[in-house]
């Protein structure tokens, strides 16, 4: 069986006044993955998924969806075609109810109201947010909206979905939760994911392969192991190339 | 409390429940004829219908899509001058002259939305502003179309009803009303679509709703199309009852203000709420421009901006959510409540 | 030619005042990021204000302007603190018609205690002028237009030179920053809303030797405003001075090709055209103002 390259940036630039925020990333996903994506603050992880998602489309650089090109698409054509991010920043709809939220992303799929209601409903039971679903979004805490976002993404069905930072505010038996949870979701429906996070042992747990971004560049892509103990990567991270990296 | 309740008397008191002030309401405007005392009552009952057909309409784009016009009065005096210049100039029914009318509204809400959707929030604001004042200017200019600043006078025939002339107000009411329900199961019907949950996300969360495969751009032309012909079908009715138009009355910006105000103290996030603050303030203005004469009739706008700000500043979601928590409150325990058997239980 | 020399020159008089009449609405939006819609009115209230001055006192409205500024700058206080603060963190309906909400109350009191007359001044300078060359220059254009130039100086410094204008302008920069640096923002709120709708007044005076005031005339300038407000930047002091020419300068000569009904057609259509110029990119200032390098270092949105 052939594996088909899912995701596909190439030579990606973005400029944002006078910073280079993406320098020429180039990088490939295959069908059916789970790829890290970890960087100092400000090596421009989000400003990547922005500009593959079509939020904020790269100055430079392709960027191919199986095989197609996307560069430059608006978001929600982006998102039609199978491929969706949740935010650093989580981006929920406040004034509306748990259900609805879910639903604004079942439509994208279902034929109907009500078919899209019931896709909602797995969605929130995977996600364990099926209690009160009626109450507002903006009631919710902070790690039950990060799921709720999660679970709206999911309804609208990607194929590709790049995760960034899920696990922030976490406690250790969360973490393990929602590590299960996007290998349950990899395996399960064979979505790709990318997933962005600091945490390292968590990362390096669920991603046999992680890209190290830093000022715009990919220097690292490699096994956790080896990225570990690139020195170019530890540079990065404490500015001396002395002992290797370890978790926030 | 007693036990509850078995589920199937349950949902059938809940759909009871839910269904009564649909029922009421109904009865309400079908019924006004019957418990109104007089003519003049009836009318204002006509402009409270009318009224509500124009706050529902601006509500599609002002309350789902977050979209304020402040221009909406362009599709109302579109919709008027149509129905009268085809009916004046063409002789054509008034009946089939307000569908005309309600589909030029359309038609122009599609060029309007493709000029002014790229902006959003304040921008598209002003815009509005700035279209119906050109709307104005221009029915003023070119008179050899639209008879300039005289206006249109839809000639008085009395009794003819294919030509939309009643001798007496209550067919006029009759159709105000049958407008209003029309209107009024429109909003119901685009908030419960896919298009209501895509405005109601695009007005949440723009990013999010991208993010979920939301077309911004159609959804709210979507949107305004419905509301543009909403608008305008009451602007050809405005221009068959009061017979003279001209571009002072239907280009104003008072009257788009009106709209927006209504539909505000009502309930922007409602389906009905629009009708709601229709029936709460037209009697109002009716009531002070009749005591309020001469030089004192500018108090009435000034009591309608200060009801405006008071409703902004203590109760920006309008009388009609806090009246639906009301009567659900109330109504539970009539639903959940069990009924008392003959042994006193419960 | 002549005739179009002369209206150019009319409308950069002309234009000046624009420009004044609009840096109260630029300040107000820069720093509370809310639209004034109600800044027309404020603007008619100068107008009376100068009015009365003159009919009670005799008071030429060139003098009184200052005072009605400040008089009607602390109506704007009061305003600010009663209407416009608790919604400045309020959604976009909300603050779109609160001050819509301001404009109905100012606008139509006025009717009921003005009527609906037309008032006017008569000063001994009204209808001179002075030669330049073969145009003539009005005088009370003149004065409006000097008037202008020197409110704008008084900003400039205001804004550079003093610990509040910096403080007001950082505010307008980065609210969050401000607020870290101590800044109370309510104070900068007060200050700004104040001083934009006295500024608007204190042109509203300026203006008044050569138009007639009536309750309605906040509402005929208020489209010029928000189209001198849109081309010069929406944030910038110095791109609404220049939006203010340009304005004025393009309703001026339009008059000349133009039957006067239509004069107001062209600006509202400038408007559309600023606006479609600026696109939705609200930092940025529009195409005509980067490329005549009109950036001011005021009221840069970061």
């Amino acid at each position: 069986m052939t594996v088909t390259t899912a995701l596909e940036c190439r030579g990606l630039i973005q400029r944002f006044g006078g910073v280079q925020a993406l320098n020429e990333v180039t990088f490939e996903l295959q069908a059916g993955c789970i790829v890290g994506l970890i960087g100092p603050n400000g090596a421009g992880k989000s400003t990547l998924f922005n500009a593959v998602v079509g939020l904020a489309p790269p100055l430079g650089g392709e960027v191919l969806l199986w095989g197609r090109r996307i560069t430059g698409l608006p978001a929600h054509v982006v998102c039609r075609l199978g491929l969706t991010k949740t935010s650093q920043k989580v981006q929920v709809f406040g004034d509306m109810s748990v259900i609805d939220n879910v639903m604004v992303g079942a439509i994208l799929r279902a034929r109907s109201i009500a078919e899209a209601r019931q896709l909602a409903l797995t969605e929130l039971q995977l996600l364990e947010l099926d209690g009160d679903i009626n109450l507002p979004a903006s009631s919710l805490t902070l790690v039950d909206r990060t799921r709720l976002e999660l679970a709206r993404a999911l309804s609208s069905q990607p194929r590709i979905l790049l995760v960034d930072e899920l696990m922030a505010g976490l406690n250790a038996v969360e973490i393990a939760q929602t590590l299960t949870l996007l290998k349950d979701i990899n395996r399960q429906r064979g979505t790709t994911l990318l997933v962005i996070e600091h945490n390292m042992a968590a990362i390096t747990s669920i991603c046999p392969r992680i890209l190290v971004l830093v000022d715009g560049r990919i220097i690292a892509d490699a096994t956790p192991h080896d990225v570990s103990h690139n020195p170019a990567v530890i540079e990065a991270y404490l500015g001396v190339p002395e002992s290797a990296i370890t978790d926030d | 409390m007693g036990p509850m309740l078995p589920g199937r008397q349950r949902r059938f008191r809940s759909l009871a429940v839910r269904l009564a002030p649909l029922a009421l309401g109904l009865a309400l405007v079908l019924g006004a004829p019957g418990y109104l005392p007089d003519q003049f009552y009836l009318r204002v009952a006509t402009f409270i219908c009318f009224y509500g057909v124009l706050a529902l309409g601006w509500n599609l784009i002002g309350g789902y899509a977050d979209q304020l016009s402040l221009g909406h009065a362009v599709f109302f005096a579109i919709g008027a001058y149509a129905t009268a210049l085809l009916q004046v100039d063409l002789g054509l029914t008034p009946w089939v002259g307000v569908v005309l009318a309600t589909a030029l509204g359309g038609l122009s809400a599609l060029a309007f939305g493709l000029l002014t959707f790229r902006w959003s929030g304040t921008y598209f604001t002003l815009a509005t502003l700035a279209l119906l004042e050109i709307g104005g200017i221009c029915a003023t200019y070119f008179r050899s179309v639209t008879r300039g600043s005289s206006g249109i006078s839809i000639p008085i025939l009395r009794d003819s009803p294919a030509m939309m002339q009643f001798d007496s107000p209550l067919p006029y009411y009759y159709l105000a009303a049958a407008m209003l329900l029309g209107s009024l199961l429109v909003s119901w019907l685009v908030l419960t679509s896919k298009l209501g949950y895509r405005l109601r996300a695009i007005r949440a969360n723009r990013e999010a709703a991208q993010l979920a495969g939301v077309n911004l751009f159609r959804s709210k032309l979507a949107a305004l199309v419905i509301s543009a012909s909403l608008v305008a079908a009451a602007g050809g009715f405005y221009a068959e009852y009061i017979q003279f138009i001209d571009p002072d009355s239907t280009f104003s910006l008072q009257l788009a203000v009106n709209m927006a105000l209504f539909a505000i103290v009502g309930g922007v996030s409602t389906w009905w709420g629009p009708a709601l603050g229709a029936a709460i303030m037209v009697p109002i203005t009716q009531y002070t421009s009749m005591q309020l004469t001469g030089r004192l009739a500018p108090l009435g706008e000034v009591g309608l901006g200060l009801i405006l700000i008071t409703v902004i500043l203590l109760r920006p979601q309008g009388v009609a959510p806090a009246l639906a928590a009301f009567w659900t409150a109330v109504s539970r325990r009539f639903v959940e409540r069990s009924v008392p058997d003959a042994r006193g239980v419960g | 030619m002549l005739g179009l020399a002369q209206a150019v020159l009319n409308g950069l008089l002309i234009g000046g005042v624009y420009g004044l009449i609009t840096i109260g609405l630029t300040l107000v939006f820069g720093v509370m990021k809310v639209v004034n819609f109600a800044q027309g009115e404020f603007l008619m209230l100068g107008m009376f204000g100068a009015y009365f001055a003159w009919r009670l006192f005799g008071l030429d409205p060139a003098v009184s302007a200052l005072g009605i500024g400040l008089i009607v700058g602390l109506l704007g206080v009061l305003v600010e603190r009663v209407v416009i603060e608790p919604i400045v963190h309020a959604t976009h309906l909300s603050q779109i018609f609160a001050t819509v909400g301001v404009s109905l109350i100012l606008l139509n009191g006025a009717a009921v205690v003005f009527g609906n007359d037309y008032y006017s001044v008569h000063t001994a300078y009204q209808t001179s002028t002075l030669a330049l060359g073969e145009l003539r220059l009005s005088v009370p254009n003149l004065i409006s237009f000097g008037w202008a130039v020197i409110m704008v100086i008084v900003l400039q410094v205001f804004l550079f030179y003093t610990d509040v204008g910096r403080a007001l302008r950082a505010t307008a920069q980065n609210r969050d920053a401000a607020i870290l640096m101590g800044i109370d923002p309510r104070r900068m709120f007060m200050m700004a809303f104040g001083i934009g709708v006295g500024l608007t007044a204190v042109a509203g005076a300026v203006i008044l030797p050569y138009t007639t005031v009536t309750p309605q005339s906040g509402q005929q300038y208020i489209v010029i405003m928000f189209t001198v407000m849109v081309l010069g930047g929406l944030t910038s002091i110095r791109g609404t001075l220049a939006g203010g020419l340009v304005v004025g300068v393009v309703q001026s000569v339009s008059t000349v090709f133009l039957p006067t009904s239509l004069e107001n057609l062209v600006v509202f259509l400038v408007f559309l055209a600023a606006l479609a110029l600026t696109r939705s990119d609200r930092t940025r200032p529009s195409w005509p103002m980067r490329a005549l390098r009109l950036r001011s270092r005021a009221f840069r949105q970061s």
